[in-house]
């Protein structure tokens, strides 16, 4: 076991002062990592919706080209 | 509520997880109970570290927030290469200096007391340092820069080799013999200065 120096005393002392303001620290802290879960939960919620309705909204353009081009196909034919 | 009662419970029996447990335990389930673990084990610790180097406490309860919440974010990138807490306290001493270096006062004396040191020449042994009294480390912590006491402390408290302080710095191993020589003059320097001040 390593011998405590002088600073590992002033980092003992200093730790000691901690215990004043542990409650709030851990209180903040607890916050934070709220928010950030509301945030992931938002996103987790929110994001597949919108890839949905952009994918949903391409697919939808895509038939309406492709039935275009099928209407001009079909003009060409009959002359 | 429940959701605490039943972490608790099915926790109760285990036995004491280490560090690295407690960090897959947490990336696998996202469950708070194993981050509040490690929040427990080390943020008196951090508060302590960051109380010396930036003196104030509203400073260092701020700060160990902020460093709190980086390893919680980064925690997926501990690649467990060092132990835990090697790794947790590169981020304290980096956040300090960083926010240190942030402060245009504190940047401009250090320069200039790099200018003053540039001649130094012997070598100042460990054992003055670690005979110096609680009360002038103190006072010594208090006068001297951040990046001089980060330095110091790395090798005091932490008991870092020069290497290992150079990985946690990004910095090469002959900058940081040459950052704690001065770190160490400096240090001898205001001690003298206190001493005969006070006696």
């Amino acid at each position: 076991m390593r011998d405590k120096n002088v600073f590992h005393k002033l980092q003992e002392e200093n730790e000691l002062e901690y215990a004043e303001v542990h409650n709030e620290i851990k209180k903040n802290v607890k916050g934070r990592i709220g928010i950030w879960a509301f945030i992931g939960d938002i996103v987790d919620l929110y994001i597949p919706k919108i890839f949905s309705v952009l994918i949903g909204g391409r697919s939808a353009n895509r038939m309406l080209g492709l039935s275009a081009g099928e209407e001009t196909q079909a003009d060409d034919k009959n002359g | 509520m429940l959701k605490h009662l039943f972490t608790f419970l099915s926790n109760s029996g285990r036995k004491t997880l280490t560090d690295e447990e407690a960090i897959s335990a947490y990336l696998e389930t996202q469950n708070n109970y194993y981050f509040e673990l490690l929040y427990n084990r080390y943020s008196a610790k951090i508060y302590g570290k960051c109380l010396t180097i930036l003196k104030e406490r509203s400073l260092a309860q701020d700060a160990t927030q902020d460093i709190m919440m980086k390893i919680l974010m980064n925690l997926s990138k501990f690649g467990g290469k060092s132990k835990f807490s090697t790794w947790v306290y590169s981020i304290t001493y980096n956040f300090c200096i960083d926010f240190i270096r942030k402060r245009k006062k504190d940047k401009s004396r250090y320069v200039e007391d790099i200018n003053a040191y540039e001649d130094m020449a012997d070598t100042v042994d460990d054992k003055e340092i670690l005979e110096v009294r609680l009360e002038n480390l103190k006072f010594i912590m208090n006068q001297i820069p951040g990046g001089d006491k980060s330095i110091l402390m790395m090798k005091y408290l932490e008991g870092m080799s020069i290497k290992e302080i150079s990985r946690v710095l990004e910095k090469t191993e002959s900058a940081i013999k040459m950052k704690l020589k001065r770190a160490k003059h400096r240090f001898i320097r205001i001690h003298k200065e206190h001493i005969a001040e006070t006696y």
